[in-house]
């Protein structure tokens, strides 16, 4: 590829190319802006599907009907969809080629082909999940918790295969976001003063390509134990815990990954909100980047429980402390940042809000995991799996606060600022009401995954689906909003194509 | 105290263990963090998103003086962070210490069911303890791994796929309560369950000498009569002649013994041993091999007494 093309591509505007076919136009560009909102719309459309399983999830258990088989093919599918195609690669899918460029001030991604490979991939991976989902679906858990995973009826080819795919496919997009990085830092002779988003993508797309072997490995094992081709668990370790550890190894430095991505974000939101965007403070970028660091070091929390030696559950604890402390900073610094500017609160920095409280209920969820007596209590209940929705829709409100942040770029038309306020509220109060009920249903004893409801524990199961309903609203609104915005800005083009001769 | 109240009736459960209450105050300690924390940030946000607006406000640049406050957070962060972890690790040094001279039960999943065995052998669905005293759980790895939890005690151990592992726990409250495996379930969609009973003063002892068998310093003969009573022979082994699921011990020497393939068998002590340890080796023609083996369940001197009752039988 030349260089020619190369930079024609990467400068290429949207508008410059209405003689292009769609298919040319998103599925084949080189273009990073156009292939964000290519991002932006599979990701739509997956989280959508994801919240309609989640939604049937809350109430299936009070309904008390379908069988457990379907309940599982449903939690898998679910976690499955939000994990592999929304939470993970979201962000750096979406706001990483929207933004990332012009944050470090240079035309566009490093390696234009890998990044547009990256995105073929996923779809790849997308196909696969879906053949999976419709014609065998899995029964494991996202997770693929073994021993159930070995020995499970249901087929999981196409699942692995999928996860497999969408791994791959972020690791390319990782890559990319750090060539692009260290590339611009290369031209603009190692100046570092660049804003706080490109550090987090960079240092996130780093965790993601570091992580992916650990994903291969994991599939690897997993099939071929399942094919029966030897224990290829080392002996003296439970299975469990062994392939727990080659999972999580992949599985928690990705999230952590996600999670740094989307605070990158909230300060780019921020920061842009108090003024206008400034180089990162050193403490801040060495926040983000002990956080990437932090990443890697806490897989062990997922598996090191299940040993029985308490120094490991002392160490795996102290590791999980550890990942709060520079979060508390970066949300220290944004205050005291959104406090001396008070910036007008527009959509994009309420949604930006909603993401910092939704990420601080999850670490302080995780407060009481590593609170050693309380959080043996609390393993594989529903509060574990509540703490992982907070960290979840941390990144999708994130992810809205970014989107609103480019529309008025991408459709030249802002987002209403009452359905961007409203939704942020919405996903707010709606997450809140979800898994608080899930918290103290956990603290009560209340194993996840199950559609056994412990005694007693009615009113608040049924709680938390009805605040399952207000989430959706939220959700929903904000995907209305940011089509309402794309819908505009065509009804707004075309009357001014026909106007225009 | 006020906050361990209200965080109690927020849980609902009831103390039942010498330890429930340091790791509920553990809990509690880490609740108040959290929820003071998370007021603190949510508040701050919405102070700052929606407090009316200092005049001039919005014509300051993005001043970056909050380095201050990163670091402010870190140190917080940190020491809270660090309290969190000494306290915890104080309790849970506690909590998993096993007590010297605690009763010592062992604890299998069996077919997604628990099974208890006690000392002197005896085998129950259901986990018996004493109150006020220690008692150590033996949780012996499955093939699958398992919790074994009851949330009165704060107990809650998981046990990894074939490894063992000890728990203890000593109750303080006596009453029934529900132990669960809060394991996602494998085989079937039932969680594994089995049912707490804490005695009173007294009463774990009075039960467990009851299912424990006979004095085994009894003669032999009464020795067996009274297994034979206690150990369920009755429901297949009438001593009258009737015939139930298993053949009659009456006049058991007088009688000839013929097995399924039309053998012959010497009714001696060995073969009468065998029929208890290993049933279905021998089986008397006209009876189906259904009987259940005693190894490791009766005492050798139990074995021997049955053994000398059979024989005594007119």
């Amino acid at each position: 590829m030349s260089d020619t093309t190369n930079s024609s591509s990467r400068t290429a505007k949207p508008a410059s190319a209405a003689t292009a076919s769609t298919g040319e136009m998103w599925l084949f560009t080189l273009d990073h802006r156009r292939l964000a909102r290519a991002w932006a719309a599979v990701t739509a459309v997956v989280l959508v599907a994801g919240v309609v399983l989640g939604l049937g999830l809350a109430f299936q258990p009070l309904a008390d009907a379908g069988a457990v088989e379907t309940f599982r093919r449903m939690y898998t599918m679910h976690g499955l969809a939000l994990v592999a195609l929304v939470v993970l690669p979201a962000i750096p899918g979406v706001l990483g080629n929207a933004l990332l460029p012009e944050s470090c001030g240079v035309e566009g991604m490093a390696w234009p082909g890998l990044n547009r490979l990256a995105f073929h991939i996923h779809l790849f991976g997308v196909a696969l999940f879906l053949v999976a989902f419709s014609v065998a679906p899995a029964d494991t858990g996202w997770s693929f918790d073994a021993p159930f995973a070995f020995g499970s009826a249901s087929s999981l080819a196409w699942s692995v295969a999928g996860l497999l795919t969408v791994g791959v496919a972020s690791a390319c997009s990782g890559a990319n976001l750090v060539a692009t990085f260290v590339e611009s830092r290369l031209k603009n002779r190692g100046n570092l003063d660049v804003p706080l988003f490109a550090w987090a993508l960079a240092a996130g797309g780093l965790v993601q390509v570091l992580a992916a072997p650990f994903l291969c490995v994991a599939a690897v094992l997993l099939v071929a134990q399942r094919a029966g081709a030897a224990d290829v668990f080392a002996s003296g370790v439970a299975i469990d815990v062994s392939y727990a550890q080659w999972f999580w190894a992949w599985a928690h430095p990705a999230m952590g990954a996600a999670v740094i991505a989307a605070l990158g974000l909230v300060d780019d939101v921020v920061t842009r909100h108090a003024g206008g965007r400034a180089p990162a403070s050193r403490s801040l970028v060495l926040c983000i980047l002990a956080l990437a660091v932090l990443a890697f070091a806490g897989s062990p929390v997922h598996w090191i429980g299940r040993t029985n030696s308490p120094a490991d559950s002392l160490s795996a604890s102290a590791l999980a402390l550890a990942a709060g402390v520079p979060f508390a900073g970066l949300v220290a610094g944004w205050i005291a940042t959104l406090g001396s500017a008070s910036p007008r609160p527009t959509g994009a920095l309420c949604a930006a809000a909603t993401a910092i409280v939704l990420f601080t209920c999850g670490a302080l969820a995780g407060l009481f995991a590593a609170s050693v007596p309380a959080g043996a209590l609390l393993q594989q209940s529903s509060f574990a799996s509540a703490q992982l929705h907070f960290s979840g829709l941390g990144v999708v409100a994130a992810l809205y606060a970014g989107l609103l942040q480019v529309s008025p770029d991408w459709f030249g038309v802002p987002v209403r600022e009452g359905q961007g306020r409203g939704a942020s509220a919405l996903i707010l109060a709606g997450t809140l009401a979800t898994f608080v009920p899930k918290l103290v249903l956990g603290a009560q004893g209340q194993p996840s995954r199950t559609l056994e409801i412990l005694a007693g524990g009615e009113a608040l199961t049924l709680a938390s689906a009805v605040g399952g309903i207000v989430l959706a609203l939220g959700l929903g609104l904000a995907a209305w909003s940011i089509v309402g915005a794309f819908l505009a800005s065509h009804g707004a083009s075309n009357t001014a194509a026909e106007v225009a001769p | 105290m006020n906050a361990m109240l209200l965080v109690q009736s927020a849980v609902g459960l009831p103390q039942a263990s010498s330890y429930a209450a340091s790791i509920d105050r553990a809990f509690v300690v880490t609740a108040w963090f959290a929820v003071f924390l998370a007021i603190l940030v949510a508040g701050a946000l919405a102070l700052a998103l929606f407090a009316p607006r200092r005049d001039g406000a919005e014509s300051e640049p993005a001043t970056r003086r909050s380095s201050k406050w990163v670091s402010t957070g870190v140190a917080v962060a940190g020491a809270l962070s660090l309290l969190v972890l000494l306290h915890g690790s104080r309790v849970w040094a506690d909590v998993q210490t096993v007590p010297r001279g605690a009763l010592a039960i062992q604890v299998h999943l069996e077919k997604n069911a628990f099974a208890f065995t006690y000392p002197g052998g005896h085998v129950a669905t259901e986990l018996h303890m004493p109150c006020d005293r220690p008692v150590k759980l033996m949780l012996r790895g499955d093939r699958e791994p398992y919790t074994f939890a009851v949330p009165e005690f704060r107990l809650h151990a998981l046990v990894a796929a074939a490894q063992d592992r000890d728990a203890w726990v000593a109750a303080t409250l006596p009453g029934e309560y529900a132990a669960r495996s809060t394991t996602f379930p494998r085989a079937s969609d039932a969680i594994a369950a089995a049912t707490v009973v804490v005695h009173e003063a007294g009463g774990f002892e009075k039960w467990h000498q009851e299912v424990s068998g006979p004095p085994l310093d009894l003669p032999p003969v009464e020795l067996g009569a009274r297994s034979y009573q206690m150990r369920g022979c009755t429901q297949c082994h009438s001593l009258d002649g009737s015939k139930l699921v298993g053949p009659s011990f009456k006049g058991f020497l007088a009688r000839q013994h013929v097995l399924v393939d039309q053998t012959v068998v010497e009714p001696t002590d060995d073969y009468i041993k065998e029929s208890i340890l290993d049933p279905t080796a021998k089986v008397i023609a006209g009876h189906e091999p259904v009987m259940p083996s005693f190894r490791g369940r009766l005492h050798e001197l139990e074995v021997a007494g049955l053994v000398a009752f059979i024989k005594s039988q007119p």
